[in-house]
């Protein structure tokens, strides 16, 4: 007969935690929006001296130069540089005489026909995450 | 994320022999400091190791022009493909639905800024459409699939023109994959979170998409020898070993460690399981449908006198499509989804990444290109409404 292998997940009860809804939903979406990240690390740049820009000196009118470039730089960020969030929250206001049930960016996406039983995922979620934090990863 | 580059002129600058897959994007690396290495230049890179990545794009839509400029001053400049803005015509795809305010910046930066002489913006699928309607000119209607590295689209074309009302988005692309990936290998053997380039490599060497899941799950779990679906993958560390490979089956060691010096990862069911989020989303909880599943849905909410022929005309294209095993997948999952007397037809191009770019090439060479581009007059003269006229995107 084969022996069992202990389980690793503790049975201790002090470290089980029983979320509610809420809290496992915030979970889900933490691990989903971990999935859309770019990088996991730092810009391996942050923090290092900016190069090219000139100390400034005493004797210098930087005033000036740096007033005008200042505004310029702030209408450019707001024209070319929104992140996604505000590009959603603006589509509505840009084109409100459109259909709203006309197909847009946000009701595109697939909906979810199988049936699954909701009990069952949110115990697989939080095995695996009380898992993971025990172990340190 | 890689793009084709793609330009037309009376002499195109790329042939499709020339044609060039490039990265759409910025690095840094923590070993070459100081440097900001963009698009192709990350084949200088001769440590790659933890190599961080800057997107113009988030969630697929271009939000960052600083870094698309970037991008774009590089390869249209002296070091790469020299334009003359003034004598060149630019194809360029844009995603579905994308914001109005990203795609008058678009034509702000093209005409404004640039100067193109004339631009077409489209999306990647109308390009695809086009291709497959040349090799097939009887066909009146094909539904094709674009699993890229944001997001997968399902979008029916008919006579050129996409069915918007049933086009169909799943929140799952390469990214996604190559993230979870990372997650699952650091939380089971190997901290490479910061290893994208290394690890989305490792996902397209070894990863393919199961016939039989659960199958092939009570494989992954056999031992020794009879564990067919294990590898053992060669990290590579950039002195020595320039690219990884998996292990040859002779050279593996199945009990005990490895006597030599190499970092190896260990990899059963994450070559099927990863690629299975594409059919499965609810696998790590996205409430969505597959892609079969979201085929056989947007056709159905066509006129049912079309269906037959969409069900005749599935195309794939993007990088995702290029698993060992997806298009067999997908035909099998339509298939049983669909009724018996309704032929089923998934085609898989020779080249899923470039067939949209094929297409673009294909259209640049009819006679009513000139009509289909808006130039740098008409933009002048009648501002952003022209190309909202023009443009479906």
């Amino acid at each position: 007969m084969v022996e069992k292998k202990p389980s690793v997940r503790s049975q201790d009860p002090g470290q089980r935690r029983v979320l509610d809804r809420a809290a496992r939903q915030r979970r889900i979406n933490r691990q989903l929006e971990a999935l859309e990240n770019d990088n996991f690390q730092d810009d391996p740049h942050a923090g290092l001296p900016q190069l090219g820009k000139r100390l400034p000196q005493f004797d210098d009118d930087a005033d000036t130069g740096k007033k005008k470039k200042k505004t310029r730089g702030d209408h450019f960020k707001l024209r070319f540089r929104k992140n996604f969030q505000a590009l959603l929250e603006e589509q509505p206001v840009q084109a409100p005489q459109t259909d709203p049930s006309a197909p847009s960016v946000q009701c595109v996406a697939s909906p979810l026909l199988i049936l699954v039983s909701a009990a069952e995922l949110d115990t697989v979620l939080f095995d695996a995450l009380a898992h993971t934090k025990r172990h340190g990863v | 994320m890689s793009r084709p580059l793609m330009e037309a002129k009376p002499k195109p600058f790329l042939t499709t022999r020339s044609l060039r897959v490039i990265p759409n994007c910025q690095f840094r690396s923590k070993t070459a400091r100081l440097k900001t290495f963009t698009a192709n230049q990350i084949d200088e890179i001769k440590d790659p190791s933890g190599l961080f990545y800057i997107l113009p794009f988030q969630k697929g839509y271009l939000v960052n022009w600083d870094v698309q400029r970037q991008v774009w001053d590089y390869l249209f400049g002296k070091e790469m493909y020299q334009v003359d803005f003034v004598d060149t015509n630019i194809i360029i795809t844009e995603p579905y639905f994308n914001f109005t305010s990203i795609q008058e910046s678009m034509n702000e930066i093209l005409f404004e800024e640039y100067q193109f002489q004339a631009v077409l913006r489209v999306n990647a699928g109308g390009l695809s459409a086009h291709r497959y309607f040349r090799d097939n000119p009887s066909e009146l209607c094909c539904i094709i699939v674009d699993s890229g590295y944001s997001f997968t689209h399902i979008v029916p074309y008919c006579r050129s023109k996409k069915k918007k009302e049933a086009i169909i988005r799943i929140n799952v692309g390469g990214k996604l994959l190559t993230n979870h990936l990372k997650e699952i290998i650091s939380y089971r053997q190997l901290h490479v979170m910061d290893e994208t380039h290394v690890i989305n490599q490792v996902k397209e060497d070894v990863c393919y998409v199961s016939q039989d899941f659960y199958k092939d799950m009570d494989i992954a779990k056999l031992k020794g020898e009879e564990n067919t679906v294990m590898v053992d993958y060669v990290l590579p560390d950039f002195s020595t070993i320039k690219k990884g490979f998996c292990k040859p089956r002779e050279e593996m060691v199945l009990s005990g460690k490895y006597k030599s010096g190499e970092q190896i990862l260990r990899l059963a069911n994450e070559r099927f399981a990863v690629p299975e989020i594409l059919f499965n989303p609810s696998d790590i909880g996205i409430q969505e449908m597959g892609i079969p599943e979201a085929i056989v849905y947007s056709i159905q909410n066509l006129p049912e006198e079309m269906q037959p022929h969409f069900f005749k005309n599935i195309v794939l294209t993007g990088g995702n499509t290029l698993f060992p095993g997806f298009r067999d997948r997908v035909y099998s999952e339509v298939r049983c989804l669909t009724p018996t007397d309704y032929e089923v037809s998934v085609v898989l191009p020779e080249n899923p990444i470039t067939y949209s770019w094929e297409g673009g090439k294909l259209i640049s060479e009819n006679d009513d290109f000139e009509d289909m581009v808006v130039t740098r007059e008409d933009y002048e003269e009648n501002g952003h409404c022209i190309c909202e006229e023009k443009f479906d995107i």
